[in-house]
């Protein structure tokens, strides 16, 4: 109940914003979203999943913004750059990404490990570098935008009802050259 | 008229037929409350099912809604709901009773309030908790007209349904009746024809058939031929009793006329024998007087009409000790020709004197055995009765003839052209001393000593008249057996 009353809160919030355009939600906003999202994967619905989230060199900062506000969420959170040293990886990890993460090296560990990929940069699922990602619409409320020939390539099952409210994202052409199949 | 009594007076058609109406119509209302009630009941199951169904569904679909608050998303599901078949309208609330979306919300009412369903709607209301426990309330209406149309038009059909059963049901009931009735009415029309003598009527009795009735009929028809065949007797004793009685009347008749003749034949007897002797001395004495007188004697011609009269009076005498005296058997084979001819020598004589023409056809070949003085005594009273009512100018005939077959019988006839006897007198002609002759002129003897004489030779005598036209008198005598030939002859 709290997590709810906290994403109505957020929710609200970023209503009352002034909205833009592809903008980036709040990381706390991004957390609640998320951990709700989580909830309507096939295999990480009954537990809460470990996010890993990947960061680049432009990134590193903000990273530790989202591992804070997964934590605050009640999701297990840790960063990491992609080519240091990673934390063991199996089909209960999440991978957020930020844009900046070399994207052919994301995408095999992705495919290789059928890790469910998400991200907070909504052109991140558009060129099909993650699964999931979010967005603040015209009207200040949240997208949810899915990649669904992406997210089938990670072995990850979305519910239907959850893909109603979302912006599903159909062409397999918008993964970016040198994905694996 | 009592149900009772109309129960047994009606026909069986009518019985089996109004039986089975009220069974088919029992049997067919029960089925219309029934089957309605049983509609009632399974149509608003069946659509409380269909609305819990469809809640659970729009609930799950509605979960990520609540969870991510997209009124947006909620409401156009709930948009799409509500073009569901018989939805009235649907509304999600959030756990603190805002309105998240609805279709025709406002007809929902207050979120979560478990209200009654209204007049005519079902209402459904289904709490909803999201995955990430997110609470909410669906509430749902949904229209019972359809279910009280489709209510109204199984109606309908079932009474359709049961008016057509039950029509059909009495038409068959009564087609039933009919072929149960049909041979019992066709062995109460036999019945009938027999009453009113058709004898051929058993025939259309329903014989061939293996039924109850088919034995019934064959039953009935054992005892139609039973009681044919008892009455057929019937009628046999009843013409044997009738013949009997006839028997018994002539006998009764021929012992009447005996015991008659009887008693008078003795006082004939002793009258005739007390008459003969006076008579004789008469006689005898007045035939003693013309003797002694001269045929020019004054008196002669008085002791002439004495002697005459006397001898007459001797010949009444004569007659009525024949009338009385018993048979003398004496018998004698003689020819029918000549009796006829005796009697034609001694009567022609008086029937030229009064100008009756007394003839006979030729006898045929044939022979009576019988006492010849008493025939000839019988034709000539016969022939004597005829020329005594023939007036002058009239014609007697006497006839012989044989009776076929095998001539067991020769038949005499003397008949006349003479006044005729009244019908009234002719069954008294038998009477001793009846007669219609003037005083003095006949005596009554002839006919009853006639009759006698013929019975007394086994035959028959009878008179046929009619006033006017003559009479007919006939007796009948068995003829003669006829001598064998020998075969040396």
């Amino acid at each position: 109940m709290r997590a709810a009353r906290v994403a109505l809160g957020l929710a609200i919030l970023v209503a009352l914003l002034p909205a833009r355009a592809d903008e980036e939600l709040p990381p706390r906003v991004q957390a609640a979203l998320f951990r709700k999202i989580f909830l309507y994967e096939k295999d990480l619905g009954r537990d809460p999943p470990t996010v890993l989230i990947l960061v680049g060199s432009l990134s590193s900062g903000r990273g530790q913004e989202m591992v804070q506000a997964f934590s605050e969420a009640g999701v297990e959170a840790s960063a990491a750059e992609l080519w240091g040293r990673l934390p063991a990886i199996n089909e209960r990890t999440v991978i957020y990404a930020f844009p900046d993460v070399p994207i052919a090296d994301l995408r095999r560990l992705a495919t290789s490990a059928r890790v469910f990929t998400i991200s907070g940069d909504p052109q991140m699922a558009r060129s099909g570098r993650v699964s999931v990602a979010l967005r603040r619409k015209a009207d200040g409320h949240p997208e949810i935008l899915v990649n669904l020939p992406v997210i089938r390539a990670e072995g990850r099952e979305l519910s239907a009802s959850l893909l109603t409210l979302a912006t599903v994202i159909r062409e397999p052409d918008a993964l970016p050259r040198g994905s694996p199949p | 008229m009592s149900m009772r009594s109309w129960i047994r007076d009606s026909s069986l058609q009518v019985r089996i037929g109004g039986f089975v109406a009220a069974i088919l119509f029992s049997v067919a209302v029960f089925l219309v409350l029934s089957l309605g009630a049983v509609f009632r009941s399974q149509g608003r199951a069946a659509l409380e099912a269909r609305a819990r169904g469809m809640a659970d569904v729009v609930a799950d679909a509605a979960g990520p809604a609540v969870d991510f608050d997209d009124a947006r998303a909620a409401a156009e599901l709930l948009r799409a709901v509500g073009t569901g078949k018989d939805v009235l309208y649907c509304a999600l609330h959030r756990a603190d009773g805002t309105l998240l979306a609805g279709w025709n919300a406002e007809r929902a009412g207050a979120p979560g309030v478990k209200a009654e369903s209204r007049e005519g709607e079902l209402r459904v209301i289904r709490p909803i908790v999201s995955r990430s426990g997110v609470a909410a309330t669906l509430t749902m209406g949904f229209s019972l007209a359809g279910l009280q149309t489709a209510e109204r038009g199984a109606l309908a059909s079932a009474l359709a349904i049961a008016a057509m059963a039950f029509l059909i049901g009495l038409a068959l009931a009564l087609a039933l009746a009919r072929v149960l009735a049909r041979p019992i009415e066709q062995m109460t029309d036999v019945a009938d024809r027999i009453t009113r003598g058709d004898e051929e009527a058993s025939r259309n009795l329903p014989v061939r058939r293996g039924d109850e009735v088919g034995r019934m009929a064959c039953a009935f028809d054992r005892m139609l031929t039973h009681l044919q065949r008892e009455r057929a007797a019937l009628a046999a004793r009843g013409e044997e009793l009738q013949r009997s009685l006839q028997q018994i009347k002539e006998t009764q008749d021929q012992l009447l006329q005996v015991g008659k003749m009887a008693a008078i034949g003795s006082v004939v007897a002793g009258l005739s024998h007390e008459l003969n002797n006076p008579l004789g001395i008469i006689l005898g004495n007045v035939q003693g007087l013309i003797r002694r007188t001269s045929d020019d004697h004054l008196e002669r011609k008085a002791l002439l009409a004495i002697e005459r009269q006397s001898q007459r009076c001797r010949g009444l005498v004569r007659t009525l000790l024949d009338f009385s005296r018993k048979p003398n058997g004496q018998r004698q084979h003689i020819a029918a020709a000549v009796l006829v001819d005796h009697v034609l020598a001694l009567s022609g004589t008086l029937a030229r004197d009064r100008g009756i023409l007394l003839e006979a056809a030729p006898a045929p070949d044939c022979a009576v055995v019988v006492a010849a003085q008493e025939i000839e005594t019988v034709l000539l009273n016969l022939v004597s009765n005829a020329l005594d009512a023939t007036p002058a100018g009239g014609r007697v005939a006497l006839g012989v003839r044989t009776l076929e077959p095998e001539a067991r019988a020769v038949e005499f006839s003397v008949t006349d052209s003479g006044t005729g006897i009244a019908a009234e007198l002719l069954d008294r002609v038998f009477d001793p001393f009846f007669t219609t002759k003037p005083p003095g002129q006949g005596t009554g003897i002839g006919l009853p000593l006639a009759r006698r004489f013929v019975e007394q030779h086994g035959g028959k005598i009878v008179i046929e008249s009619s006033p006017g036209q003559g009479t007919a008198a006939r007796f009948w005598l068995p003829a003669a057996p006829t001598p064998s030939r020998s075969p040396l002859a």
